[in-house]
Order: structure tokens, then C-alpha cells, then sequence
């Protein structure tokens, strides 16, 4: 089933109402200001894709906000508890460290997408999106293998051509 | 948080460490280059996010962004001969952008 065409009035509402939106959920979710803020993007995303009565908006987006920083947070503390894969979408949130060393690796490897074939090109613009391994394997109807071994030869053609060891 | 727009409409969302593609751009094919600008896009949100360039973040400077990461200056220089339509096809990029990186171009120059 494809997704609710946009109304046109999305980037209004964000203006009016993503300030308040943090604050709605940083007041009744306690975690972190990156749990927060990650909810609070879930939440604007989910309106994109669902569209709902505009009638009640703010509380849909409140609820919904509110909803994931709870998923986020428990998702957290399983984490730090040992309990989830290192590999896990989120597993970057228990150290800002590594979410940017990841990010700047990212960063780097799409400066050099115009080198690289399309198909490497898609997959990393994918990862450097967000996208894990299996959600991009998910899209392109690779295996997560797959997914794996095309972007360790993308970021090694990258390596190399940036004269990295 | 950012809500990134393109063309007057909302195509992605960028939290503090992720973001999500608006369905109109996620269910667009592989290399579509539509897709692929609004991934560099969202890189900028990202980038602006972690303080690593200047902000505040505004849909233009991001879009000066992605031309930047996807039609590099040197690899524009090189194909020269080759029409807008052409270096859209070639570098996977809207035709709009491509007009666009060559304007800019030129504005230096």
C-alpha cells in the first residue's frame, strides 16, 4: 500500500510545532537529549508517511514522540546491559564518540561517490544515510552479505583513491 | 531535528544520530537521482547537527551541499563538452542540479 499524499502543509507545521514537541517529550520521557530528539524525528517521519487529521496533530505527535523514547530508551539500557548485538541500529547512542567517527567515515565516502559505480554509490549514500545492512538489503533485495561485501569494496576503492593505507 | 524539504515539498527528517526518508523518496528505485541528492542533503542536516559545519541549516545550503559531494569541480571541469542533460545522466543528479552546479561555476569564474 503506498503512503497518503503529502497535504503541502508539513513544513508549516514543523515550524510551528517541533520546538514544542522536544519539550512536550523531554517533560514526560526521561532520557537523554539525543533519545529525544531521535523520538521526536521518528515522530515528524511517521506524520510524512501516515498523515494523520491535522485536527489533533500536536497530541498524535506527543504520543507518538513519546512512544519511541520510551522504545529508545529501554532499547538503550538492553544495550548497555549486554543484552543486544553490538551491530545494532542504536548501539552507536551509548557513545557519541563512535557515532561520529561513523559518521565522518561516512562523511568521507560520499565526497568520493561520483567515483564509484552506481550501485556501490547507492549503497553507501544508503548507509550514510542511516540505513543499516539490513535495511538496505531489504531495498535492493540483496543479502545482508551482499550489502556487506559491496561496501567494503566501495570504501577500500575510496581508500585507495584517497592514498590511505 | 530538521525537516528537510526539496521543491516545496517535505522529503526527509533528520534527527539527532538518524534519518527517514519521506515514502515519496524512499520508494523511489535504486541510484534514483532524486534519492540520491536528498541522502547528500540529509549528510548536510547531519554534518550541521554534529557542529562540523556552520549552520543554522537552511533546504539552500543544503542543497549547495549535495552538489558539492556529488558533482565535484574538478570531475564538472573534466566534461566540459557534455550537454546539462548528459552530466545529469552521468553523475546521477536532476537536471535542475546540474544547470545549477554549472551556474555556479561560471558565478566564480
Amino acid at each position: 500500500m503506498s503512503a497518503p499524499t503529502q497535504r503541502g502543509d508539513e513544513t508549516e507545521l514543523f515550524a510551528r510545532h517541533h520546538e514544542m514537541l522536544l519539550r512536550a517529550v523531554a517533560r514526560q520521557a526521561s532520557a537523554p537529549a539525543v533519545v529525544i530528539e531521535d523520538a521526536c524525528g521518528f515522530a515528524w517521519a511517521q506524520l510524512l508517511r501516515y498523515q494523520p487529521q491535522r485536527d489533533k496533530i500536536v497530541g498524535w505527535l506527543v504520543t507518538v514522540a513519546v512512544r519511541e523514547a520510551w522504545k529508545l530508551s529501554a532499547r538503550q539500557r538492553a544495550e548497555l546491559s549486554g543484552e543486544l548485538e553490538q551491530h545494532d541500529r542504536y548501539a552507536h547512542l551509548e557513545d557519541a564518540g563512535v557515532a561520529l567517527e561513523h559518521h565522518l567515515a561516512a562523511r568521507e565516502a560520499l565526497r568520493a561517490l561520483a567515483e564509484l559505480p552506481e550501485r556501490q554509490a547507492h549503497l553507501l549514500a544508503r548507509q550514510a544515510a542511516g540505513f543499516s545492512h539490513e535495511e538496505i538489503a531489504a531495498e535492493t533485495g540483496d543479502s545482508w552479505r551482499t550489502v556487506d561485501r559491496q561496501l567494503g569494496r566501495a570504501r577500500r576503492k575510496i581508500r585507495e583513491a584517497g592514498g590511505e593505507s | 531535528m530538521q525537516l528537510l524539504s526539496y521543491d516545496g515539498a517535505a522529503v526527509a527528517v533528520a534527527g539527532a544520530t538518524r534519518v527517514w526518508l519521506a515514502p515519496a523518496i524512499d520508494d523511489l528505485p535504486c541510484g534514483d537521482p532524486l534519492k540520491r541528492f536528498v541522502a547528500a542533503m540529509c549528510l548536510y542536516a547531519l554534518d550541521v547537527r554534529l557542529e562540523l559545519v556552520p549552520g543554522p541549516y537552511s533546504d539552500q545550503r543544503a542543497e549547495l551541499y549535495a552538489r558539492c559531494l556529488l558533482l565535484s569541480d574538478r570531475a564538472i571541469a573534466a566534461a566540459a563538452a557534455l550537454s546539462d542533460a548528459e552530466l545529469a545522466e552521468r553523475f546521477g543528479v536532476a537536471l535542475e542540479q546540474a544547470r545549477a552546479k554549472r551556474g555556479e561555476l561560471q558565478t566564480e569564474q
